[in-house]
C-alpha cells in the first residue's frame, strides 16, 4: 500500500474498503492465482524502471482503455480495494502506485472481455485481456 | 549520533546546520524557509540541505550516514538531479556507506538509476542482503512497526520468521521476495520516485530454502498486536 492511500482515495473521492477488494477478486474467478498467467501475453507492457511518472502518464494514456471507464482497483499487499475512473488512475498514479510495496490489479469489463491492467512492485506494467469468468464458466 | 560545531551561527554554515540538527524533528525551528516539515528525524529540512555548500554537507553526512544512510543518499542523489555537476555525481556515489554497497561486483541482476532513486547491490548471502536493506530502509523502524512473517493465512505454509516490516505511515519499509530472490526496500521520507525517494533490491544468491513472500499477498501484514491489517 502507498504512504497515505487512504489519504489519497479520500482526495479523490475513491473511498478503500476490503469490499472493493473482493469485488477484484471476484472478477478474477476469486483469486488472484491465475494473475501471472494471464499476464504472460499481455496486450500491452512497459518497464517503467526509468520512467517517470509523467512517462508513465503518457504511456497509459495510449492504452485502449476509455478515459471514462470504471475501474475496479485493487492492492494487494494490503487486501484494499477502490473504484474509480480510468483518467483518474493516470492522472494520479505516483500518488497510487509506489514501486517495491505492492502490486496493483485494475479490471474493467468490456463486454464479455476483461481488461486487466496490472503495476507491480517490479514496475512492470501490463495490460492483459481476457474472457471474463462468467462468460467462460 | 549530533555532530558538534562551534562558533557563530550562520544560516548557511555548519553551525547553523549544526545547532538545528540538535533540535528534535518537531521542533518549529527545524523547519526550512519553504516551510516543509524535516520527516526524517534527522532535524534537517531537505530544501535546506539543498543549499548548502559541500564542506558543510560533507559534516552531515559525516555525521549522520551511520544512523541515516537512505536519507543521506536521497539529498546528494537529488543534488545529482538539481545540479549535474561532476562533483555532485562523485558525492552521490560516495554518500553510500561502504556497508550497504554490496559484496557482488558487477551482477547483471542489480541497478540503479541516481534520476529515479533506484539503488540495487547484491550479496554473497541472505543475512548481508537482508540487513542491508533494512539498514537502507531506516534502521529501526520502531516499536510500532508493521511487519509481515512467513506465514499464509489460507494454507498455513511458512515457518512464522519475519520477512517484512514497514513505518505504520507507510514510507520505510523492506521485504524478502524469495520468488524473485532479493529483499526490496523503501525510504519515501525524501519523496516519490524520482523526487528524493529511495528504493531498491538487495540481491542474494539462489537457494530454494530461502524464507519470503512467495508473492506479493502471500503474507499479510500486521499491527504490533499481531492484527492483520485486512483493508486497512
Amino acid at each position: 500500500m502507498p504512504p497515505n492511500l487512504a489519504g489519497v482515495l479520500a482526495a479523490l473521492e475513491a473511498e478503500g474498503s476490503p469490499g472493493e477488494f473482493a469485488a477484484v477478486e471476484g472478477l478474477l474467478g476469486g483469486s488472484f492465482s491465475g494473475l501471472a498467467e494471464i499476464r504472460r501475453s499481455p496486450v500491452s507492457k512497459v518497464s517503467a524502471v526509468d520512467l517517470t511518472a509523467d512517462e508513465v502518464r503518457d504511456w497509459l494514456s495510449e492504452l485502449p482503455l476509455g478515459h471514462d471507464a470504471e475501474l475496479h482497483v485493487a492492492w494487494i499487499a494490503d487486501r484494499v480495494g477502490a473504484r474509480m475512473s480510468f483518467e483518474t488512475l493516470t492522472d494520479n498514479v505516483d500518488d497510487l502506485w509506489f514501486p517495491a510495496m505492492d502490486d496493483i490489479v485494475a479490471v474493467v469489463r468490456s463486454g464479455s472481455q476483461l481488461m486487466i491492467l496490472v503495476f507491480d512492485h517490479e514496475e512492470l506494467i501490463t495490460l492483459s485481456s481476457v474472457n471474463s469468468q462468467e462468460d467462460s464458466g | 549520533m549530533r555532530i558538534d560545531w562551534s562558533g557563530p551561527a550562520d544560516e548557511h554554515s555548519g553551525n547553523d546546520m549544526a545547532r538545528r540538527a540538535r533540535l528534535p524533528p518537531d521542533n518549529p525551528d527545524a523547519v526550512g524557509n519553504d516551510g516543509r516539515k524535516e520527516v526524517s528525524g534527522d532535524g534537517l529540512p531537505g530544501s535546506f540541505l539543498a543549499r548548502m555548500d559541500s564542506a558543510a554537507l560533507g559534516k552531515w553526512k559525516a555525521a549522520y550516514k551511520a544512523d541515516y544512510p537512505a536519507r543521506v543518499d536521497a539529498v546528494y542523489r537529488q543534488r545529482a538531479i538539481d545540479h549535474g555537476d561532476a562533483q555532485a555525481e562523485r558525492l552521490e556515489r560516495e554518500t553510500v556507506t561502504p556497508d550497504i554497497h554490496g559484496d557482488v561486483p558487477d551482477d547483471p541482476r542489480s541497478y540503479s538509476n541516481p534520476k529515479t532513486g533506484r539503488v540495487d547491490a547484491s550479496w554473497s548471502t541472505y543475512d548481508r542482503a537482508i540487513a542491508a536493506a533494512r539498514k537502507r530502509a531506516g534502521g529501526d523502524l520502531g516499536p510500532g512497526s508493521l511487519r509481515m512473517y512467513d506465514r499464509n493465512p489460507e494454507t498455513g505454509q511458512g515457518t512464522g520468521t519475519l520477512i517484512g516490516e514497514q513505518t505504520p505511515d507507510r514510507l520505510r519499509g523492506w521485504r524478502i521476495d524469495s520468488q524473485d530472490v532479493h529483499v526490496n526496500w523503501w525510504d519515501w521520507t525524501g519523496g516519490k520516485k524520482g523526487a528524493g525517494g529511495a528504493y531498491g533490491h538487495a540481491w542474494f544468491p539462489e537457494d530454494p530454502s530461502t524464507l519470503g513472500s512467495r508473492h506479493i499477498g502471500w503474507a499479510p501484514w500486521q499491527d504490533g498486536d499481531g492484527n492483520v491489517l485486512d483493508g486497512h
